[in-house]
This record gives C-alpha cells, sequence and structure tokens, in this order.
C-alpha cells in the first residue's frame, strides 16, 4: 500500500515534470489579451490577434456598444452622410472572429497583478494587455470653454458623436450670410488635415446652400501638413489666395480671383490663435481680435485618452512613451500603448497608424508567445483628405525604426503632386470615399 | 562612427560564422530575401537593416487593399492570389515613375526590391476567397 502509493505519487511527479512544458505552452496558446478600447487600435488588435491565432482569448472592454467612427465623419456636416452611416457594428468582431466584448468603462490598471477593473466592479486579469483610448479633448485648454459648453453650444465634434450631429444642424440652419469661425487645434492632434478639409467641405457647401456665409479659419499654427495642396485645391474652388510666404512655390498654377473668397485662414502670424471664447455674444477672441459668428467650432488641445493617465502610462507631454520596436509602455510591463495615445515620432495621430500598429502589436504579442522573432516592424499611414467634394489630397507614408532608434519615413513624396492632373485629383476623392470603405472592412468585418 | 562600429561587428559576424564550419560566401550571397522569415535569420540579431518579413509588410496594404488582400466592392485592386511577378512589377513600375498613380507611388518609394518580391510572394500565396 505504502509502496504503491509512492509509487504513484513518483509517477505522478515525472509526469507532472515531463507534462509541464505541454501544459505551458497550452497555457500559453489560450493567453488571456485584453485590450481597452474599441476604436480603430483596439478592434483592429483584436481581429488581427484572433487571426494569427483562434486560440487566443481576447476581451475588448469598450463603454459604447457600437462605433461611431470620426474618420470621414466631417461628411456629416456637408451632409454628405447622415449619422447613421458613422456607426459600425461589432458584431463581425464578436461572432464572426470571436473576440469578447465587455460594454463598460475601463477604471484603473493593476500592473504588479495584471488586472483591470471596470467602473462597474468586473475584475479582468490579462496576459498582456492593449491600451488604444484614443485623444482626450482639452475643453479647459480654451478660457471661456468648457464640456458642457461643447455639447450643448459650441461643438467641438472631434469626438463624433452628439457634438456632430449638433453642429451638423447648427451649420445646415445658419442664417443667411452667417459666419462659421473654426478654432483649428496646436500640435499634436488627432487627423492633422481634418479641420481644413472640414472648412473647405462647408465652404463648399454654403456656396450651394448659404452663399454669402463666410468660413474662417483661426489658427494657432502657420501651416499645416497638407497645406500646399489644400490651398491650391481652395484657389481653384473657391478663389482663395494663398499667403505670400506660399504664393512663390504656387505661383505658376494659382488663378487670379476678383471676388473676396468665402474661406479665410488666419494663420498665428496673422493673429488667428484663439485665446478665449465669450458663448454669451458668440464671440472668439484671438491674438489678432475679436470675431463674431454664428456658429463656433472649437477644435481643442488634445492630450492621450483619459484610460491612459488613470492608467499611469502618460508622461509630462500628456501621451504615452513607448518602446519603438514593440510599442510597449515603457513605464509597465506587458502593457501596449497604440493610436493617438501613443508617443510615435514621426507618425501621424490617424486611423491608419493606429491601424498599422495594432497590427504590428498582434505580431509582437502572437510571435512573442510562440517563441518566434516577430522581426523588423514597418508601419504605414495614408491619409485622404477632401478641398472639395471631387477634389481630393492625400498624404501617404511607410515608417520604419531609423539609426537614431526613432520612427522614420522611408518615401520621400508624400502629397498628392502640385502639377496632379484633374484625373489624378478627382480619383483621389473617389478613393477616399473607396477608402472608408476598405478600411473599415480591414478593421471591423 | 556608428556605421563603422556596425561594420566592423558584422565583419566579426561574417568571420565567426566562418570558423564555425558555415561557408561565407553562401552566407553573404542570398542575403535579405533568402533569410525573410527562414529559422536561420531568427538565430541572427534582428537589427533595424534587416527587410521586415513578407507577412509584415503585407499587412500594412490592408487599410486599403482588404484583409490579406481579399477585398469586396471597393475601388481599390484586390491583391490576394495576384501572381507573384505581376505584383512586383507593379510596384516597381510605380516606385520608378514608369506606371502613374496617386498615392502608390509614394507608398512604394518605401521598399527595396527585396521588400517587393517578399511581399508579392505572400500575396501570391493567399487564396482569393
Amino acid at each position: 500500500m505504502n509502496s504503491r502509493r509512492q509509487f504513484l505519487l513518483a509517477s505522478a511527479t515525472a509526469l507532472g515534470a515531463v507534462a509541464f512544458p505541454a501544459i505551458a505552452r497550452a497555457g500559453q496558446a489560450s493567453a488571456r489579451i485584453v485590450i481597452v478600447g474599441g476604436g480603430v487600435g483596439g478592434a483592429t488588435a483584436a481581429k488581427y490577434l484572433k487571426l494569427a491565432d483562434p486560440s487566443l482569448r481576447v476581451t475588448v472592454i469598450e463603454k459604447n456598444p457600437v462605433y461611431i467612427r470620426p474618420y470621414g465623419s466631417s461628411e456629416v456636416l456637408n451632409a454628405h452622410v447622415t449619422m447613421q452611416d458613422l456607426r459600425v457594428s461589432y458584431d463581425a468582431l464578436r461572432h464572426k472572429h470571436g473576440v469578447a466584448f465587455v460594454f463598460d468603462a475601463a477604471k484603473s490598471l493593476d500592473p504588479v497583478n495584471k488586472t483591470v477593473t471596470t467602473a462597474s466592479g468586473k475584475v479582468l486579469g490579462y496576459d498582456k494587455l492593449i491600451v488604444s483610448p484614443g485623444i482626450k479633448l482639452r475643453y479647459d485648454s480654451l478660457p471661456g470653454y468648457s464640456e458642457q459648453l461643447a455639447d450643448s453650444q459650441v461643438p467641438s465634434g472631434w469626438i463624433a458623436g452628439a457634438q456632430t450631429a449638433l453642429l451638423a444642424k447648427q451649420l445646415q440652419s445658419m442664417r443667411d450670410g452667417g459666419t462659421f469661425v473654426l478654432a483649428a487645434p496646436p500640435n499634436p492632434y488627432r487627423c492633422p488635415p481634418g479641420p481644413y478639409e472640414r472648412a473647405a467641405l462647408m465652404t463648399e457647401w454654403f456656396s450651394k446652400h448659404n452663399p454669402r456665409a463666410k468660413v474662417i479659419i483661426a489658427d494657432p499654427k502657420d501651416s499645416f501638413v497638407t497645406d500646399e495642396t489644400a490651398l491650391l485645391g481652395w484657389n481653384r474652388l473657391y478663389g482663395f489666395q494663398p499667403p505670400a510666404e506660399y504664393r512663390t512655390k504656387l505661383a505658376a498654377k494659382l488663378q487670379p480671383s476678383t471676388q473676396p473668397c468665402a474661406l479665410e485662414w488666419i494663420q498665428a502670424k496673422a493673429g488667428g490663435t484663439p485665446q478665449r471664447l465669450d458663448a454669451k455674444t458668440m464671440t472668439l477672441h484671438t491674438a489678432g481680435g475679436a470675431i463674431k459668428a454664428d456658429v463656433i467650432n472649437i477644435i481643442p488641445a488634445m492630450v492621450a485618452g483619459q484610460i491612459a493617465f488613470d492608467f499611469g502610462l502618460t508622461n509630462d507631454s500628456g501621451f504615452c512613451p513607448v518602446h519603438r520596436a514593440t510599442f510597449e509602455s515603457t513605464l509597465h510591463k506587458d502593457v501596449y500603448v497604440i493610436g493617438d495615445s501613443s508617443i510615435a515620432d514621426v507618425m501621424p495621430k490617424s486611423g491608419f497608424s493606429a491601424n498599422t500598429q495594432a497590427k504590428w502589436v498582434a505580431r509582437v504579442i502572437t510571435d512573442g508567445l510562440a517563441g518566434r522573432d516577430p522581426g523588423t516592424p514597418v508601419w504605414e499611414n495614408t491619409c485622404y483628405a477632401l478641398a472639395g467634394k471631387d477634389y481630393g489630397l492625400f498624404v501617404a507614408d511607410v515608417f520604419k525604426i531609423k539609426d537614431d532608434g526613432k520612427i522614420g519615413r522611408i518615401n520621400k513624396a508624400r502629397y498628392l503632386p502640385l502639377d496632379a492632373t484633374p484625373a489624378q485629383i478627382r480619383l483621389s476623392a473617389v478613393y477616399q470615399q473607396a477608402w472608408i470603405q476598405a478600411f473599415t472592412q480591414d478593421i471591423f468585418a | 562612427m556608428r556605421l563603422h562600429h556596425l561594420t566592423l561587428v558584422l565583419i566579426g559576424l561574417v568571420f565567426a560564422i566562418g570558423l564555425l564550419g558555415a561557408s561565407a560566401p553562401a552566407f553573404a550571397a542570398p542575403a535579405a530575401p533568402a533569410a525573410v522569415g527562414t529559422p536561420a535569420a531568427a538565430t541572427l540579431p534582428p537589427g533595424p537593416k534587416a527587410p521586415p518579413s513578407g507577412a509584415a509588410m503585407a499587412q500594412t496594404c490592408a487599410g486599403c487593399h482588404g484583409t490579406d488582400g481579399r477585398l469586396h466592392a471597393a475601388a481599390f485592386m484586390p491583391l490576394a492570389g495576384m501572381p507573384k511577378a505581376q505584383l512586383a512589377q507593379a510596384m516597381r513600375d510605380f516606385r520608378d515613375g514608369k506606371r502613374p498613380s496617386t498615392l502608390m507611388g509614394h507608398v512604394a518609394q518605401g521598399f527595396s526590391n527585396g521588400e517587393i518580391d517578399a511581399m508579392a510572394s505572400y500575396f501570391a500565396a493567399v487564396k482569393p476567397e
């Protein structure tokens, strides 16, 4: 009896010793990946993790049961699409790809015990955590502005939702000959060509529906990413005359204009920097003076999403430092920060950046769990933007880690050429629409 | 300074492999394309100069050309199952300005011949739906 028990014990130990690596491997194969945020970054990561290894247990924590896409959302303002068109379902991720969703707000991180706690008190353990919380709008960065005002009277609409609908209603019902002021944000911010596309699309819409209306961009900057090609487009479409420093380069291509342009861009050096909002009188005070308006759209300064702060992932810049080769946080192990919240050097804060960062992190995690080397990282960005409904622009980038250890651009040319043919310009607008469709499929379908 | 150091390390590596009995020319000749994704490549430190894998590069195309190059109802070219030579030639022509494009020429500038071939091999092996 005794010896039999000893024998059983011994064989159990031996079995255990032999079986252990197999168990460990099985354990790794069904590792728990928690993703905070179901936007472009989080949803892409979830899909690509499951594609790479269907046995992974992938859970997304997201407070909204339906995604409202921010990319292309300015097209609600010019009535090209509806709010309904911005809604994207999580059904394919859940039922086709087997991603679990917890519709709740993530509240806190315990990086030692490796758990995330939600607002309702649910505790989720993880082996790897991906945090993709987007941006937080600093409504308080402009004196006189607040989130309450943004929700009720002076919308921002930079995170698509109820404010987008409010802004659309205000713009489409603006009084005849009224003034629309758009306060552009300081760098860095989400969707670099976006504020300028928004102003241009409204200029075009007003030209048909409210021809005496004015559009003013009050800018705390002197330039923006697609400026040359956008200003040329505005010249052709709206008779815009670019500031002096652009005229030399664009000279031969610019068309003279006899009428004042409905669209005005006030650079920082011309006094455009927004300084204070007086909502009562609907006046935006800038460094150069007061602008009274009928509709004001404030796109305020931005930092990493609130969750990044609550999780202790930010540094003094308000964004999240990461190891470039993996996007793992430099502050917490096994926590990866992707998308707008991460510090990714020259990569813009765009949906496309978040999408390729997410795919890379999915590869880093699945290869890491399988003991493989993920190799050398590569990322891309493509931002399409419109100067008008049928006038497309873009910026295109390929990124790798350069010799200085930072993420750098590999390609030289980035923009629509200044001598682009009418066909290339129109095709770029066709591609802008096609991109919204293809991109949404790559993430959510 | 940095480059010089890297060169020394590389020379050292080739030399060390030679000492171990592997033939140095064979190691040096096929360099990038053949080494991609092979177990031998994984034993070397990856280094920022090593080309990314075909799969990693292909993922960056998917935002416009569909997951794994499978795309439905959009204006872009689906890449899944495209013959390797066709895709590789198209990318070279976009890059070298021989074929007009909107932004593909810019994107193609980001990739070497070896990288383009690795990407094209990846897509050629994907079954179109």
